[in-house]
């Protein structure tokens, strides 16, 4: 486990709804999900024509795609409802509308059947979300639950969390880790206190054969999308219901 | 035997076991054979986990289903996630079956695999029990022929395109390579007509089955309609040389679109033909789902209709005891089963 | 992703504090000044409501002089060390948009009409029996509608879409599922996995099945 402390703020969470706990889901203010490929990748291809020629995009979200930058190291656009990052080494797919999240991973599933042969190492469905707290006393009580302050007394003044990550072990066969972080928003800022979850559902294929690494991750993605995004959510719920 | 599989939705498990559980039938042991007539989405649904669970029961489908060109087709599929019922289900069957040792060659033991082709034996047993009573039984299929299953061959070749591969990802119309199936239990006969249409051609329909000579001559006293009554489905040499005057008749409706079967005329013509006929449910209402009301707006603002993919459930009992050679159908409805004549309305009939 | 790793860290030349930026130095190995995107601002680095700390000691903005070049504290700047060039990452704005979804099918076409098309919905939020519904062409996105055909799959999406200034506005979104083409070679391999798979079954023994 890794705490990361300062003397700051804790943050807490609590049920929005007029403060009251409920045992309704929560609804996070902003979320999303993000599919990380890492890999030996060609940055250059990746443009928005490409996709729309491959048909795993419509042509008219190809002629309005807001691109940043196309080059041989890096590729960056955005279509409105999915952003894309490609790196040397690194492919990133990634949107905060939920409506969209068989669509992106369609995506990734399309673009890695028709790149099949792409060295791969790591997979990643990663899920953030910012939480809107009740009030201020919610939002300190899940640092005092996550990371009491008794260890810490008489070494600093007034601590705080200011980060918690989990590690987890995978139990699904599969190589890899489940890392859970949770700290303050900063994008819910005052007068509103929020607090910001990020699960990352990392597999590895690093040490493995290769030969068929697309193929793995293909699978992954077919067969694990609903259960890893359950989990995060679960997780994430899971940490606020006794709030 | 189980022939064919929807899911009851109450629960979404495979009807046929269901039923059988529910008799106190140890599914596991006592399942001889499973028959997949043809591969529609409203009679394979539930299949792969028939197969699983019924250890002991040999699957029972066409040859195509088993040619390279096909296996290509599912794998293919499979790749693509395509959310079709009968790819997942027959992509599953085939990967449970081909788990078993005894498929492999070289293997010892029986196969749990069967093709069912015209006049072909598909299990039989001898007089078991009490020697007064005849319980020998012997199921056969009648179809698909060899011509029916040379073009269902040269139809799944055809799929092997790209473009069809995206657009039509299973051919259309694979009723005429159904599997119909006559089932003798001692004195009683069954015909099984699957959803078999008839062809006007002699590659495969009822004509050629009726037509045939090394098919069973024996006439049968309980008729499963084949494809949902329709017209299509009607052959009246049926009728006339391979069942009893008036034998019990069972169907299922079905209803897409606009279309729905049986038809009133359908309805009228099989009553004609016998006055104890039954169907499984009646077609379905308005769609109740207990949602939200801005989800409800949302939905009724954007589709034209909904309803229910399936009109309630039930099921169409039929028994007759062996012991008694001469003896009669005794027939119960449950659930949302109807006598035929109550479909459009009309009277209704007393049970046997 | 393991980025608090030395040895990633000393490859890329940065300090764990640079992994919390929302800058990204990309080492290149090719100078390319061309390639640093014009629209790099204070707010587009705002992800996770961070802005960047102050550039370490040393290293040039790729906007005021040369990346190549450190200064030393004394601002002289000292004899050229050959440097990787950088590529400045453009960090996409994080959306403060959202969208609660109420209900979630996916369907599947049925068949077609003139205008619309029939689909059987599968309840992807409540696990409802499926339902059989026309819907109007109007109602797919131009670019989708040539993908409707009989066993093409869809996505159809209800909630509210809320905005950043706090418009709430129920929505509702049918996509269909877009899946690449099989070339030949992957027919062709399919055909021949299939053939081998085949040859070590014995199908003779399905053909007396009795």
């Amino acid at each position: 486990m890794t705490i990361l402390t300062a003397a700051k703020l804790d943050p807490q969470i609590c049920p929005r709804i007029g403060g009251v706990k409920s045992m309704a889901e929560l609804k996070p203010e902003i979320e999303g999900v993000s599919v990380v490929v890492v890999g030996s990748l060609n940055p250059a291809i990746f443009q928005p024509a490409w996709f729309a020629r491959e048909k795993l995009i419509p042509q008219e979200e190809a002629d309005t795609a807001d691109v940043k930058i196309i080059s041989p190291q890096v590729s960056v656009f955005s279509i409105g409802w999915l952003n894309l990052e490609i790196t040397l080494d690194r492919f990133t797919a990634n949107t905060s509308q939920m409506q969209h999240l068989e669509p992106l991973r369609d995506l990734v599933l399309g673009t890695f059947t028709l790149l099949r042969h792409t060295p791969v190492k790591h997979l990643g469905i990663n899920r953030m979300a910012h939480f809107r707290s009740a009030s201020e006393e919610a939002w300190h009580e899940i640092g005092h639950r996550l990371a009491p302050k008794e260890p810490w007394a008489g070494l600093l003044e007034k601590p705080g969390m200011r980060r918690v990550s989990m590690l987890g072990q995978r139990s699904d066969g599969y190589r890899g880790d489940i890392t859970a972080t949770v700290e303050p928003s900063l994008v819910l800022k005052k007068p509103v206190f929020g607090v910001y979850f990020e699960v990352n559902d990392h597999y590895d294929f690093s040490g493995e054969e290769k030969g068929n690494d697309c193929e793995r991750i293909l699978a992954i993605l077919n067969n694990c999308w609903g259960p890893s995004l359950e989990r995060s959510s679960r997780i994430m719920q899971d940490l606020m219901k006794d709030q | 035997m189980i022939v064919d599989s929807c899911l009851s939705p109450h629960d979404r498990t495979p009807a046929g076991l269901k039923y059988l559980r529910e008799l106190g039938v140890d599914v596991a042991t006592s399942v001889k054979r499973i028959i997949a007539t043809h591969w529609h989405n409203d009679h394979v649904k539930g299949l792969s986990q028939t197969v699983a669970e019924c250890k002991a029961a040999k699957f029972i489908c066409s040859q195509s289903l088993w040619s390279k060109e096909f296996i290509a087709l599912t794998d293919l599929w499979r790749r693509q996630r395509l959310g079709i019922s009968p790819v997942t289900e027959l992509t599953a069957v085939l990967d449970t079956i081909s788990k078993s040792q005894t498929i492999l060659k070289g293997g010892a033991g029986e196969s749990p695999l069967g093709f069912a082709i015209a006049n072909r034996c598909l299990w039989r047993r001898g007089i078991v029990g009490n020697a007064k009573i005849d319980t020998s039984a012997e199921l056969h299929s009648l179809s698909p022929s060899d011509a029916a299953v040379q073009q269902s061959l040269q139809t799944i070749a055809k799929l092997l395109a790209p473009e069809e591969l995206l657009t039509h990802p299973l051919p259309s119309r694979p009723n005429q390579f159904s599997v119909v199936l006559w089932l003798r239990a001692g004195s009683i006969r069954v015909l099984l007509g699957a959803d078999l249409e008839e062809q006007h051609n002699a590659a495969g329909g009822w004509a050629v089955i009726v037509g045939s000579v090394e098919r069973p001559q024996e006439q049968s006293s309980l008729f499963k309609i084949p494809h949902h009554g329709s017209v299509t489905g009607e052959c009246e040499a049926v009728w006339k040389t391979m069942l009893t005057e008036y034998p019990v008749a069972l169907l299922t409706p079905f209803h897409s679109g606009r279309t729905e079967l049986p038809t009133r005329q359908d309805v009228d013509r099989i009553c004609g033909r016998t006055p104890v006929a039954f169907i499984a449910c009646r077609f379905r209402g308005s769609s109740s789902r207990g949602r939200t009301g801005s989800v409800n707006r949302t939905i009724h603002e954007t589709v034209r209709y909904i309803r229910p993919a399936n009109d309630g459930f039930g099921h169409v009992r039929a028994r007759r005891k062996l012991s008694q050679e001469a003896g009669q159908w005794s027939v119960a409805t449950f659930g949302d089963a109807i006598p035929l004549t109550q479909l459009y309305g009309g009277q209704r009939h007393e049970h046997l | 992703m393991k980025f608090n790793e030395p040895a990633v860290l000393e490859r890329l030349h940065l300090q764990p504090r640079d992994l919390s930026s929302a800058r990204r130095f990309l080492e290149t190995g090719v100078e390319s000044p061309a390639q640093t995107s014009p629209e790099l601002t204070r707010a587009n680095l705002e992800i996770r409501g961070r802005v960047p700390a102050a550039s370490p000691a040393g290293w040039e903005s790729p906007r005021g002089g040369n990346p190549g070049v450190r200064s030393t504290a004394s601002g002289q700047p000292k004899q050229a060390v050959a440097m990787p060039s950088v590529v400045w990452v453009p960090v996409i704005p994080l959306s403060h948009d959202s969208f609660e979804v109420l209900q979630k099918f996916e369907g599947t076409v049925v068949s077609l009409t003139n205008d619309s098309f029939i689909a059987r919905l599968t309840d992807k939020t409540h696990g409802s029996p499926d339902e059989e519904a026309e819907i109007p062409l109007a109602e797919v996105t131009r670019g989708d509608r040539g993908l409707v055909n009989a066993g093409a799959m869809f996505y159809w999406v209800i909630g509210y879409h809320r905005e950043a200034h706090g418009q709430v506005s129920r929505s509702s979104v049918i996509r269909f599922r877009r899946v690449p083409s099989w070339s030949d070679a992957d027919i062709e391999r399919a055909q021949r996995e299939a053939e081998t798979f085949l040859s070590f079954l014995d199908l003779d023994k399905a053909n007396n099945p009795a």
